[in-house]
């Protein structure tokens, strides 16, 4: 039952790596900046998704800590660069 | 650790993980086969949303199962991105339309018709409502027909080829 559950999360992780792989199409040949900074948004969320599957895979708890601040700083990133594109300044005085 | 694991546990879990992988391999591909912009947005809404939860859920079986560890990080992320995704595409989707607003009218504004552009389409603005006319006139003489037994007919044929023509001298 411990190779069964190994081997999923080594075929997950695999998927991940070439989900990102694939993901840098959108982001640096993406039509409008809007697809660029939604690729940047779903490379967070597959770097978030690797940190929970290595959580399971080594069964510790600081893969899960760091998922959480990756996904934090991937919305972060996202509204900051969201609210760039809409008004033409982030923190407006 | 491992072997106190039942298959109970371990073959929905694992299940679920592969589920989730295969759900963002799929998304991916999508993300760079869909060309426009918004049915990206719906891409990353929900099939992203959708290969977490179901990560989430597997290791909530696991953590669950073990017993080696609070499950507070699982809720916590599901509950942070469960408020988070619809913001910040609401973000992107504002800022699109916004740019494609800012970006219509200027090309109206840069491209001004000229003025036998203008009568031209004028023109052809009259004839499409002389035609419409003619067309709703055509059609209110088709309602009493029905009544009549078909009398009106023919006029209603003579009308519909005789507008057209009438809108003409108009041009």
């Amino acid at each position: 039952m411990e190779t069964l559950l190994t081997w999923s999360c080594y075929f997950t992780l695999f998927c991940f790596a070439l989900a990102g792989v694939i993901l840098s199409h959108p982001l640096f040949v993406g039509p409008t900046p809007q697809d660029r900074v939604l690729g940047i948004d779903a490379l967070y969320l597959i770097g978030m998704m690797i940190a929970l599957t290595l959580g399971m895979l080594y069964r510790t708890s600081w893969y899960f800590d760091i998922g959480l601040l990756v996904s934090l700083f991937g919305f972060l990133s996202t509204a900051a660069m969201a609210r760039f594109l809409l008004r033409g300044e982030v923190i407006e005085p | 650790m491992m072997e106190t694991l039942s298959p109970w546990i371990v073959i929905p879990a694992s299940i679920l993980i592969m589920i989730s992988g295969l759900l963002v391999l799929t998304a991916s591909i999508g993300m760079v086969r869909v060309s426009s912009f918004l049915p990206r947005t719906h891409i990353q809404a929900v099939i992203y949303s959708t290969a977490l939860w179901a990560l989430l859920l597997a290791s909530l079986l696991l953590t669950f199962s073990l017993k080696d560890r609070t499950f507070l990080h699982e809720i916590l992320i599901g509950i942070f991105i469960f408020i988070t995704s619809p913001v910040s595409t609401i973000l992107l989707v504002r800022s699109f339309v916004l740019r494609e607003e800012r970006a219509n009218p200027a090309d109206q504004g840069v491209t001004t018709p000229l003025a036998s552009d203008a009568a031209t389409s004028a023109q052809e603005n009259d004839g499409t409502a002389a035609s419409d006319v003619a067309s709703i006139e055509a059609e209110l003489e088709m309602e009493p027909e029905q009544d009549q037994g078909g009398k009106n007919q023919a006029d209603a044929q003579i009308t519909r080829g005789i507008a057209p023509p009438a809108a003409e001298p108009k041009i």
